[in-house]
Parts: C-alpha cells; sequence; structure tokens
C-alpha cells in the first residue's frame, strides 16, 4: 500500500499536468472583473461629518497619535449579514469603535444598547465599575447570566452623543507578510465555548466594513488573516464577536487606533543620549491599540487620575510597557517641536516606571507624536542589540 | 507604471498564471471562482508592484487566504455560475481520483490544507511556506503532519 506522501505527490503532479492545458487569458489590469469590494462588505453609505473629538476622548487618544484632527461618522446602517452568522452587521466608528444610533448618552445606556444591538444579550445588567462622574471617561461593566462579562471603556462625545473606545481587550493587528501588503492578522483569544469568531473591520479608506469568520481552528491559532485587507496599516477599528456552537455572542472585543499610516517606532538608543536613533521598520512591527487604564473612579476633565497606555495580548507577544509612570497623563511630557528620540530619552529620565523600556511614535517630520511602551518581538531584538542590558523588557513566549 | 516594469509584470503573470491558478483550485474545487480569485490576486499584485518584493510568494498568499474566505467564496461562487453561465469549459475534467484527493483536502481544516497544497502542488519547501503564510517553520511542519495522518485516515492509508 502507497504512503500518503507517495500519493500526495501523485495526485499532484498529475494535478500540474492538468494545469498545463490551461492558457492563461489576457490579465486584467487596474479594473478587476470581481464586482467590487463594496460587494463584500456591509456597505452603509456615510454621511461624514468632521468634528474634532471632545476634549476627554483627545486626551486619551493623544497619547499614542496625535495630529490630525479626528472624524467623527454618522453611520447609516445596511440590513446583510455578510459573515452568515445570524448576527446583527455592526456599523463601528473611526476615532471609537462604537456608538448607539439613538445618540444614548449615559454609560450605563450605552452599555444596554450594546448589549442588546450588538451581543444580543437580552437579559445584561449594566453597571458603572467605579461610579466615576459621568461627566468624563467611564468604564462601564455588562455582563448576563453565562456570558462572560465584558468591561468596556465610554467617553462622551458632541456628536454620538457617547462612544465606547475599548471593549473588553483589543486584538492586534498586523501584517501577514511584513513588509508587503498581502494581508491583515487580526489576533483572537481562544474564550473558553467560543467555537467561531465574527470579525467586523473598518479601514481608513472606506466608508464600508469588512467582516469574515474565524473558525476553531483559527481561534486555536490566536489568529485570522484576510486578504481583503491588504495594507494592515489602514486598519482602524475591529470588532471581535466570539460564538458558541449556537451562533450565540458569548463575549467580545474591540478596539481602534486613530493614524492610518502605521507607526514607526524610535527607539532610544541610550538613556540620556542623544545619539542617532535605532528606527524599527514600521511594517515589521504589530500595531497596537490604545489600551485605557483609568486610575481612579473620578476621571475629570482635565485628565487627573487618568492614565493610558497599550498593551498587546497576541500570543508570544512582549509587553514591556510603562506600569507606573511618575506623571499623569504620559503625553504632556511630548515636545512635538523635538527630534522623537530625544524625546524618548527624554521622557525614559523623567519617569519611574517599573519597566524602562519605552518607544514613541513619530509623524512625517520625525517628531515625537505620542509614548507607546509595547513591541513586537522583532523590535525587542532591535532594542537589545543596541541597548543591551540597559533595557529592561518583559518577555512572554507563550505558545511560540 | 513604466514599460519595463510592465513587461516584468507581464512575465511573472504568464510564468506563475497556471501554478496560482492550481492552488486556487485545489482549496476551492472550482476551476471558474479559481480563475477569477487568482485574476483578483494578479490585479492586487498589478496595483502593488513597485513594493511587493516576493511576487511569487506574495501571489500564493493572497490566493490561499482569498481562498478561504467561505463568505467571499459563497458570494463569488454565485456571481462567477451567473456570469459564465453559458460559458464552456476549456479544459477537461481532473481524473476522479485526483479530484477527489483535493477534495480531502479541503475538507481538512484550514490552515492545513494550505499548508499541504503549497508543499505538494507547488512543491516548496517549508521555509518559503512559513514565510509566506507569516508562521513558524515549526507551526507548518506540524499544520503538515497533522494533514498527512488526517488524510491518510480518510483515505485509508498508510500515514
Amino acid at each position: 500500500m502507497s504512503d500518503i506522501d507517495t500519493i500526495a505527490r501523485s495526485h499532484a503532479a498529475a494535478t500540474r499536468s492538468w494545469l498545463e492545458d490551461l492558457e492563461p487569458p489576457p490579465r486584467r489590469m487596474d479594473t478587476p472583473v470581481v464586482s467590487g469590494a463594496a460587494d463584500r462588505r456591509t456597505v452603509h453609505p456615510l454621511a461624514v461629518r468632521w468634528s474634532p473629538v471632545w476634549a476627554f476622548a483627545a486626551a486619551f487618544v493623544a497619547v499614542i497619535a496625535v495630529g490630525a484632527a479626528m472624524v467623527a461618522l454618522t453611520i447609516s446602517r445596511g440590513s446583510t449579514d455578510p459573515a452568515g452568522l445570524g448576527l446583527r452587521p455592526v456599523d463601528l466608528g473611526l476615532g471609537y469603535v462604537w456608538s448607539d444610533e439613538s445618540g444614548s448618552t449615559s454609560p450605563e445606556a450605552l452599555g444596554a444598547a450594546f448589549a442588546t444591538q450588538v451581543l444580543g444579550w437580552d437579559q445584561a445588567i449594566v453597571v458603572n465599575k467605579d461610579n466615576a462622574d459621568p461627566a468624563g471617561p467611564v468604564w462601564i461593566q455588562i455582563s448576563q447570566p453565562d456570558r462572560q462579562p465584558i468591561d468596556m471603556a465610554t467617553s462622551p462625545d458632541p456628536e454620538a452623543g457617547r462612544v465606547s473606545l475599548q471593549i473588553g481587550e483589543p486584538s492586534t493587528i498586523r501584517a501577514v507578510i511584513p513588509g508587503e501588503p498581502a494581508g491583515t492578522r487580526i489576533g483572537l483569544v481562544p474564550y473558553p465555548g467560543a467555537t467561531s469568531a465574527e470579525v467586523t473591520v473598518r479601514t481608513f479608506t472606506s466608508d464600508t466594513e469588512i467582516v469574515f469568520t474565524a473558525d476553531s481552528d483559527e481561534l486555536e491559532a490566536g489568529y485570522v488573516d484576510t486578504a481583503e485587507i491588504p495594507d494592515a496599516g489602514q486598519a482602524g477599528t475591529v470588532l471581535v464577536r466570539y460564538l458558541d456552537n449556537n451562533s450565540d455572542v458569548i463575549t467580545a472585543t474591540g478596539g481602534y487606533t486613530d493614524s492610518p499610516t502605521p507607526l514607526a517606532v524610535t527607539i532610544a538608543p541610550d538613556g540620556g543620549q542623544t545619539s542617532a536613533p535605532t528606527t524599527v521598520p514600521a511594517d515589521q512591527r504589530e500595531r497596537y491599540f490604545m489600551r485605557l487604564v483609568i486610575l481612579d473612579g473620578v476621571a475629570t476633565v482635565d485628565g487627573d487620575g487618568v492614565n493610558s497606555e497599550v498593551s498587546d495580548i497576541a500570543e508570544g507577544a512582549i509587553d514591556a510597557r510603562c506600569a507606573t509612570p511618575a506623571k499623569s497623563p504620559v503625553d504632556e511630557l511630548l515636545d512635538e517641536t523635538e527630534p522623537a528620540y530625544q524625546t524618548a530619552n527624554r521622557i525614559l529620565n523623567s519617569l519611574s516606571c517599573d519597566v524602562s523600556t519605552m518607544a514613541v511614535t513619530i509623524d512625517e517630520g520625525g517628531n515625537a507624536t505620542g509614548v507607546i511602551g509595547a513591541l513586537d518581538s522583532q523590535s525587542v531584538a532591535q532594542i537589545q542589540q543596541v541597548v543591551g542590558d540597559e533595557i529592561e523588557v518583559e518577555i512572554d513566549h507563550a505558545d511560540q | 507604471m513604466a514599460d519595463g516594469e510592465a513587461g516584468s509584470f507581464d512575465g511573472f503573470y504568464l510564468a506563475e498564471y497556471r501554478a496560482v491558478v492550481g492552488l486556487a483550485f485545489v482549496l476551492t474545487g472550482d476551476l471558474r471562482l479559481a480563475e477569477d480569485l487568482t485574476q483578483d490576486a494578479f490585479t492586487a499584485a498589478w496595483r502593488n508592484w513597485a513594493e511587493i518584493v516576493n511576487p511569487s510568494g506574495w501571489i500564493r498568499s493572497v490566493v490561499s487566504n482569498k481562498a478561504r474566505s467561505s463568505w467571499r467564496r459563497r458570494f463569488v461562487s454565485q456571481r462567477v455560475a451567473d456570469a459564465l453561465a453559458n460559458t464552456a469549459a476549456t479544459v477537461e475534467q481532473l481524473p476522479d481520483d485526483t479530484s477527489g484527493f483535493w477534495e480531502q483536502v479541503r475538507a481538512l481544516p484550514k490552515r492545513q490544507a494550505q499548508v499541504v497544497a503549497l508543499f505538494y502542488l507547488d512543491d516548496l519547501p517549508v521555509s518559503e511556506i512559513a514565510g509566506l503564510l507569516g508562521c513558524e517553520e515549526s507551526t507548518v511542519r506540524k499544520h503538515l503532519s497533522r494533514g498527512r495522518r488526517n488524510l491518510a485516515s480518510r483515505l485509508g492509508v498508510h500515514p
């Protein structure tokens, strides 16, 4: 009896021989015959209204990227279910994750609307986790019997009433092949009981959303790839709904990033020195969604009591966050007029951190626009080549 | 795009077309759909030609990922069927036993099916498969091993 390897090679050879009869047709030029991305997505015509996000949200958002005015979008919903899972389509925001079309203004109302419209939970209980002042950003928790409670960061918004800035632990985004526009990889978490996940992505360049399904194999692997977003840097907002065997939502995660350009990372090469920076190519690092941390229950308009950081929960990722910055918020330390590596040096010297790895995001002019503290493995490897033991990083090689 | 680049792309297209269609075909089981996905991928490659470092790997990655999207597959299948309802097939059918073999490959978990197709049909080494799928070589070996074992079980042959 032949073994499977011999059989597979035999059929592969037969297939290659069969393909020899196939004549390549004239290649398409720049207009694909396929009827277009809009057909593959949840289409919702947009009435775009440009507006600055309210000061509260800006205080958070500015930490990882600063610059262009942010966009708030009014979305009219389509009614299709492209993933075929029986879920209601979700319209995501840009500059935030989700808002209630009816304009919920209280944290609890937004949470209740999210539970009903997005999760399909009909017995949800929503609480303000820290009894924080609803005039500012507030963490809420949405719970329902037999479901995993979901924490959601919410913030007032002058246009949408109230918006969600983060849902659970946000997923990660990276290029499938570093350096090539071959697709986007979305990080997943194999939550107990989850047998599939529906992923909704909104890109910066499109007014439609891309929806696709991850199966149990992909959940186990911790990621799902899509070729529908060739450039991972264009993915702006992501919502993942984790489903059980009945296609009921057991939990969800969501996050956004507000810069359409993959962030270049410049590392301070040596604390206090201003030598030339080491720049990690933007396409060789993962992009991170902002993760909000409200340190106390009274988040006020001037940002007191509010800090922010970014983190990564992807399989095998490295978490090197600056956990206890001495000042809050961190972006007070930014000076957009100086080179990024000088900013990184200055911040390293001025903060008291549990972990002293620091990176700053830069704009096209090379000036600092934000601070990050979570790096992918390639970035850390490059950092370590430069600074050796002077940089302390926490490395989690889980399941690599 | 300069003429030289266009000529370079045409050469790439002619050299790779059959192999890419083959990969798409074994992963979808539908020749029309495979040709459509392949044209999509080449169109995307044309648009990004200046940025693509490894065109052969790039286009296989794109096609294999496109072929995995079941919702898209449903949509495109129907659209292609509608558009080409009166178009006669231009190639003979693949022999039944070979067609049946790839049907069993498609029944594998998606990642295993991808790896098996790339390893056997494209005759790619594990290192190249890892590169174009964006994962570790050890992961590719794991999927290949599991794929072989599952296939052997399904076909009732020696693993």
